[in-house]
């Protein structure tokens, strides 16, 4: 557990440090959300919340890709491989790390989101942004497995996306969708969408720790 | 103590280890000279865990099998890398630290200072390691190879980018290792006059 903490400290410093790819991913999800704005006209798609998780998905795999290929570019990794702590523990403290970045871009992009498409979740808000922070868990655990599988092959940066979005798109960010959108809704749907994204949660966090510990 | 017997490593259809067999006793220094692209880095990789052999008779470190026991080989490794890797945006302290939390090391803040002091970087433990020339890199290396108390130090070309001082302060760390029952297999170009003994890798074969 110690070695999980060191690690999460580890990303923020540096990230907070040098703000390299926090600041280009919030840009980027603002470019993304105006985009949506100016180009969709049809109201049934605004009142939906898709907008808002494609927005999450793109920038936050992009960011995680980003520490990824940084940590495997530099070396680095190395370092991290080499200390005496098992490989399910460095897979834990390199998700939980780009965990708790992502939760801050994904604080932003909700922030915007809300601003910019005039808050859709009514009281609901606090409830949709706990969704937003629970779908950043699957997000983080499979965009850290697709990096740590892909970055190490030429072009890894595009083909970590490459795997990571389709298993995504129909398991975590389609349970996500169905959450946000049932409390856009007042549907009934909200309870048996949320238990969906937290077994897609953890069949993922555990899935990928037992993969890393295997693939030694 | 490292014991590899017909110890193969290849990387696709290259085969760059070709039936290693060597014995590193506790307190012996030797010295893996060889040409470029003779294997050196990729066996010191192999022995580290960093990279896995195809096969072997017997490969351990201090008694643990590579394969088998790679939590408990690593724990017992010191390895200092060509370039040795840090991160730019923490200090010195700080990637020392980082190193020594890692491996479960009690106060690793003072720890870090203590071993930064001996490699004569004390006075740049808080600057940014980004900022470091490379021979103080190969110093703050040299301190993470030693800092965890490991019984065996591989060490890719330590005198690189050193000036005079630091290969003396490295050169005297190196004995003091020895004395204390460390095995070190010491890949050079340079003359150690203090070594125990000289191999040398032709093509991924020991001769």
């Amino acid at each position: 557990m110690n070695s999980i903490i060191v690690l999460i400290k580890k990303e923020l410093k540096i990230e907070f440090r040098s703000l390299q790819g926090i600041v280009a991913s919030c840009m980027l999800s603002f470019m993304i959300l105006m985009s949506f704005k100016f180009s969709i006209v049809t109201n049934s798609l605004i009142t939906g919340s898709g907008i808002l998780w494609a927005s999450i998905l793109l920038t936050g795999l992009g960011l995680i890709t980003h520490i990824s290929t940084r940590e495997v570019e530099r070396g680095t990794l190395d370092i991290l491989k080499l200390s005496s702590i098992s490989r399910y523990q460095l897979f834990l403290g390199r998700m939980f790390g780009s965990l708790a970045l992502l939760w801050v871009l994904s604080s932003v992009i909700f922030v915007l989101y809300v601003v910019i498409f005039e808050n859709q979740f009514g009281n609901d808000l606090f409830l949709a942004y706990l969704v937003v922070l629970f779908g950043c868990i699957g997000l983080s655990a499979v965009g850290i497995l697709a990096a740590s599988s892909a970055t190490p092959l030429h072009g890894g940066w595009m083909i970590t996306s490459l795997f990571a979005i389709p298993i995504l798109l129909f398991t975590v960010i389609e349970a996500a969708i169905r959450c946000t959108d049932s409390l856009i809704t007042g549907s009934s749907n909200f309870e048996l969408a949320f238990m969906l994204l937290v077994l897609y949660n953890a069949v993922f966090v555990f899935g990928g720790a037992w993969l890393s510990e295997i693939s030694e | 103590m490292i014991r590899l017997n017909s110890f193969f490593k290849s990387f696709g259809s290259r085969k760059i280890l070709r039936g290693i067999d060597l014995e590193i006793n506790s307190g012996e220094i030797v010295t893996l000279i060889g040409n470029n692209g003779s294997g050196k880095t990729t066996l010191l990789r192999s022995i580290n865990t960093l990279d896995f052999p195809d096969s072997y008779i017997l490969a351990e470190v201090d008694g643990f099998d590579l394969e088998k026991y790679p939590e408990e080989v690593r724990s017992r490794i010191g390895y200092l890398a060509h370039n040795p890797p840090f991160y730019p945006e923490l200090s010195g302290a700080e990637n020392l630290k980082l190193w020594l939390e890692l491996n479960s090391i009690d106060d690793a803040e003072a720890r870090a200072r203590d071993f930064l002091g001996q490699v004569g970087l004390v006075s740049f433990s808080d600057d940014l390691s980004g900022n470091y020339s490379r021979g103080m890199i190969q110093r703050l290396g040299f301190a993470m190879a030693l800092s965890h108390s490991p019984t065996t130090l591989l060490l890719d070309e330590p005198f690189t980018g050193l000036d005079t001082e630091g290969t003396e302060i490295i050169s005297n760390l190196l004995k003091k290792a020895k004395d204390n029952d460390c095995s070190i297999l010491l890949v050079t170009h340079d003359k150690v006059t203090y070594a125990d003994r000289l191999v040398e890798l032709v093509r991924g074969e020991i001769k």
